[in-house]
């Protein structure tokens, strides 16, 4: 894996546009790891004197630099704590789509009989219903809530996962290397995870930076159908929502925390780009 | 070197490099070359040796971000450094052909063969269908394939190598070239077809009177059917001379060198002489003689100026300071 | 002889019984299902069509042919990469079984070095770590030993040891070579088999290489099985030859009496093509015509009669089979 690392450290290097994806993606994380420290109030905290405040540079105070909402919270504290929110639900339906997603992708490729074709197929149903439709039916039958939407994304991101390593797996397979293993007395778990796994990492990578971005921007959406996070848990999809009504009038409410979902997916995104193209194997030198 | 009174294909200082910075890769170096109207040259070299690249550079196939200059780059008079790709392909195109390593990539595996060598046909000359299938033809059984209707309706896939092989030298003879560069054409194919490739490009070169390079690593391909042959190594010419000049008497020690290492030099199970070390890197070549770092009879001097190849009284050329037989010619 | 930590009863049982072969094959025969279509019955490709030799330790016997001759199949069946659709295989004395027990010694009587030095090694794998596989999972060895051991495998095949930590796109196709000989002869078995080891390689390179062959041979008294198409290399190191044609072996000889004057026709066309050095004069007659056929439709009779120069009617009708000739070579000819 430190091969790995150290290609990618390399080939952000020299993508600009790669590296502020992952300079944004830094301060975000710091911004929600600090919530409790930086975040100038409460974010559930009803301010009843200062409804509707707007932000600090359209006639507002400094004591809501980004106004109010229409129960008096502040948008700041909202936004800095929904950060921490939508980039963990992304992460975590991320790593649960992931780690199933490898594993049964290695069984796949390594039993090509009735386990491929089962894997297979499932994969293929789940691909079948459009991601937004099969989380909220998932959320449907399991109740709203974030650990409920985090299983639902998480089940929406788990097929390209299997699909990407059974075909990456089923490419090693037949390099040489891979025979010299099994000469080696290299049993099949061996093989699937310390020969043939490892040599499979870079599609992952992307597809888990890219996943992630995909992962909030389902988050917020579920979240802006209500079945998301439950208020008064601040969240941007749910804050877009719960302010569709004020876009009128206090549109401050709708643009920040659509602009926070946009600035966070655009930064995945580059992000992801620039590690696809630095690891991608045939713009590489051989030999 | 002489003048190229009567070269086809006249090469003067060619060097190509390969990336920027302080140190590009210099594939080929301060490159002379001449290729007379009806002679087969053979160009031999391990890799990056640059003897693909070279002729590759010489027709134009050389991009960005590989950088080609050459003091002089004529075919039959006509300068091409100056030409424009489009110039190239009418002024040039059809005089020179060329046939690459890996016949089966060769051919795009969309189009049937027939499809092919009829698109390279109307190129060269468009005529109505017919007339172009009749050429077309005529062009495979002068390059003996077997049963050439059948073939024409054939997809790349269905067809062997040495098939494959056989119908890019179809195509490339389709404008009745004057010149034929062959890369590696039978290091891909199996021994008893690469004979049968050999001897058809040596018949098919006599019939026509056409200029042959081969480019090859396999030295005893190469000494059996051309007329003159260079040996290059790390992007310079070591030695030229005649195939009996260079195999029953080498004079650069890294043409001994070569003779030396190949299995066919030694009967019986004894060692191998091998040249220790390998060819230089971008980030190791040598300010001297690209050989001395392995070279057994280096001295001092070697590693200090790079030599250059010089004309010996027999029509040879070597690039060495230890050979001697004072230079003639120009130097 | 070395032996850091490495278990010497192997080699003592080797040198004890000189008389077991390193390799005993009777009739291998391997068949691979080709689906054609839901309503046509299955073909087979006759890949290995009834190969059968005895290799003696220490020796090394070539195996050459021509694309579709079999001689790849036969390198894996040998190196116990895949089972036989029939006949017998004996490595020193043992055939191969199904358990992990049978497997674990075969693994420590057979290895193999691959043609192609750019795929036959992990990319992500430390040239240590490469090298350490086959030692951690034999299980004899602690880690102490394990290390002394690599350290002292890369001293073997001619690689410094601050080389060990780097991974293998950082060295040239003959070092990766290199490794990889090394890391077939971790488990020290009695045989090698090498498929075109140095076909990939440069000439200079190529000498390296097959230099180091014959040091270890001499060595560390290693059987191999060579699998080339080039006859010059074949010729220089081999001490017996097969040649083989379409999945069947048409001439087992010594090498010296073979490249003397081979008695099968395609053994004699074969080394006909070989170029020597040299000006026109040795410029080879193109002896024969036409591609070798399919292994998925091999003519009847003899496999070579359709090109063969000399074939008479019964060579169209009946197979022939491998008889002595009595200067120490086998021949499957009616003619001779």
């Amino acid at each position: 894996m430190g091969g790995t690392l150290r290609e990618v450290a390399a080939g952000l290097r020299g993508r600009p546009a790669a590296a502020a994806g992952f300079v944004v993606l830094v301060l975000l994380v710091a911004v929600a790891l600090a919530a409790p420290w930086i975040a100038p109030h409460d974010p559930v905290e009803q301010f009843r004197d200062a409804l509707l405040q707007p932000p600090v540079w359209s006639g507002g105070s400094w004591r809501f630099p980004l106004g109010t909402d229409d129960l008096g919270r502040d948008v700041a504290s909202r936004l800095i704590w929904g950060a921490r929110v939508s980039l963990a639900v992304g992460l975590a339906a991320i790593v649960l789509a992931l780690v199933p997603g490898v594993a049964l992708g290695l069984v796949a490729a390594f039993h090509p009989g009735w386990p491929a074709q089962l894997i297979g197929r499932s994969v293929d149903v789940l691909v079948a219903v459009p991601g937004l439709l099969l989380a909220i039916a998932v959320v449907a039958v399991l109740g709203p809530g974030l650990a409920n939407t985090v299983i639902a994304i998480a089940l929406v991101m788990l097929p390209p996962f299997v699909r990407l390593v059974r075909a990456s797996a089923i490419a090693e397979q037949a390099k040489e290397y891979v025979v010299a293993s099994r000469l080696a007395g290299a049993g099949r778990l061996r093989l699937m995870f310390d020969t043939v796994l490892p040599n499979c990492a870079a599609p992952v990578i992307v597809q888990a930076t890219l996943g992630f971005s995909s992962a909030v921007l389902e988050a917020a959406a579920l979240g802006f159908l209500g079945l998301g996070a439950q208020p008064p848990t601040p969240e941007w999809g749910t804050m877009l929502s719960t302010s569709r009504d004020y876009i009128e009038r206090a549109s401050w409410l709708v643009t920040l925390p659509g602009l926070a979902i946009l600035v966070t997916v655009v930064a995945i995104n580059l992000l992801g780009d620039g590690l696809r193209d630095a690891l991608d194997p045939r713009l590489k030198d051989h030999g | 070197m002489a003048e190229p009174g009567g070269a086809l294909l006249a090469i003067r200082g060619l060097h190509v490099r390969f990336g920027g910075g302080a140190r590009p890769l210099h594939a080929v170096e301060g490159l002379d070359l001449d290729v007379r109207r009806g002679e087969v040259l053979g160009i031999v070299g391990e890799s990056g040796s640059g003897k693909s690249v070279s002729m590759l550079a010489a027709m134009g196939l050389v991009d960005p971000p590989g950088r080609v200059e050459a003091a002089r780059l004529e075919f039959d008079g006509l300068d091409l450094r100056t030409l424009s790709p489009r110039e190239r392909r009418r002024r040039v195109g059809r005089r020179v052909s060329m046939i690459f390593q890996d016949p089966v990539a060769s051919l795009d595996p969309c189009w049937t063969v027939g499809d092919q060598l009829l698109e390279v046909l109307a190129a060269q000359r468009p005529q109505p269908r017919a007339a172009l299938r009749e050429r077309a033809l005529a062009l495979m059984r002068a390059v003996e394939i077997p049963d050439p209707e059948a073939r024409l309706r054939a997809w790349p896939h269905q067809l062997s190598g040495g098939l494959c092989q056989r119908v890019m030298i179809a195509m490339a003879l389709a404008g009745e070239p004057e010149l034929l560069i062959a890369d590696e054409p039978t290091t891909a194919l199996d021994v008893t077809i690469q004979a049968q490739v050999v001897e058809l490009l040596c018949r098919l070169r006599r019939e026509r009177g056409m200029a042959m390079v081969l480019i090859s690593h396999d030295l005893a391909l190469v000494s059996g059917i051309a007329d003159r042959v260079v040996v290059m190594y790390a992007g310079q010419a070591m030695e030229q001379g005649t195939p009996s000049q260079l195999f029953d008497a080498p004079r650069h020690p890294y043409t001994r060198a070569l003779m030396a290492a190949l299995p066919q030099a030694h009967r019986g199970r004894t060692r191998l002489s091998a040249l220790p070390g390998t060819v230089p890197g971008r980030y190791d070549r040598p300010s001297g003689c690209l050989l001395a770092p392995r070279c057994a009879q280096a001295e001092a001097a070697c590693a200090a100026a790079r030599p250059t190849l010089r004309t010996l009284a027999d029509g040879g050329a070597v690039a060495c300071r230890l050979v001697a037989d004072g230079p003639r010619g120009s130097p | 002889m070395s032996a850091a930590g490495r278990d010497p009863t192997a080699r003592a049982e080797r040198d004890a019984t000189p008389q077991v072969p390193a390799i005993d094959a009777v009739d291998l025969v391997k068949h691979y299902p080709v689906r054609s279509g839901w309503l046509r019955p299955p073909r087979r490709v006759r890949a290995l069509d009834g190969v059968g030799f005895v290799l003696p330790p220490a020796r090394t016997l070539a195996v050459v042919g021509e694309s579709g001759c079999g001689k790849t199949t036969l390198a894996r069946l040998l190196a116990t990469i895949e089972r036989p659709t029939s006949g017998t295989l004996r490595i020193v004395g043992e055939a191969p079984g199904s358990d992990r027990a049978s497997a674990h010694r075969l693994r420590r009587r057979v290895q193999m070095v691959f043609q192609n030095p750019y795929g036959s090694l992990n990319p992500r794998k430390t040239v240590a770590a490469i090298l350490d596989e086959p030692l951690a999972i034999d299980g004899v060895l602690d880690r102490a030993a394990r290390r002394a051991r690599v350290a002292e495998l890369l001293a073997r095949v001619g690689l410094s040891q601050e080389q060990a930590g780097r991974h293998p796109h950082m060295f040239s196709g003959g070092q990766r070579q290199r490794i990889a000989i090394a890391r077939a002869m971790a488990l020290e078995p009695a045989v090698i088999v090498a498929d075109e080891p140095v076909s990939a390689l440069d000439v200079s390179i190529q000498a390296q290489i097959l230099n180091l062959f014959m040091d270890l041979q001499e060595r560390y008294r290693t059987a191999y099985v060579f699998v080339s198409h080039d006859l010059a290399v074949v010729e220089h190191l081999a001490h017996d030859v097969m040649v083989m044609y379409l999945g069947r072996a048409v001439e087992i000889a010594p090498a010296r009496t073979l490249f003397a004057g081979p008695a099968h026709p395609y053994a004699k066309a074969l080394l006909a093509t070989r170029l020597r050095l040299g000006p026109q004069a040795a410029r080879p007659v193109v002896p024969i015509r036409g591609e070798p056929p399919s292994p998925l439709d091999p003519p009847g009779g003899c496999a070579f009669h359709p090109r063969c120069p000399e074939a008479l009617e019964r060579c169209r009708a009946e197979r022939p089979t491998l008889r002595p000739l009595g200067d120490g070579r086998l021949v499957a000819c009616h003619l001779v």
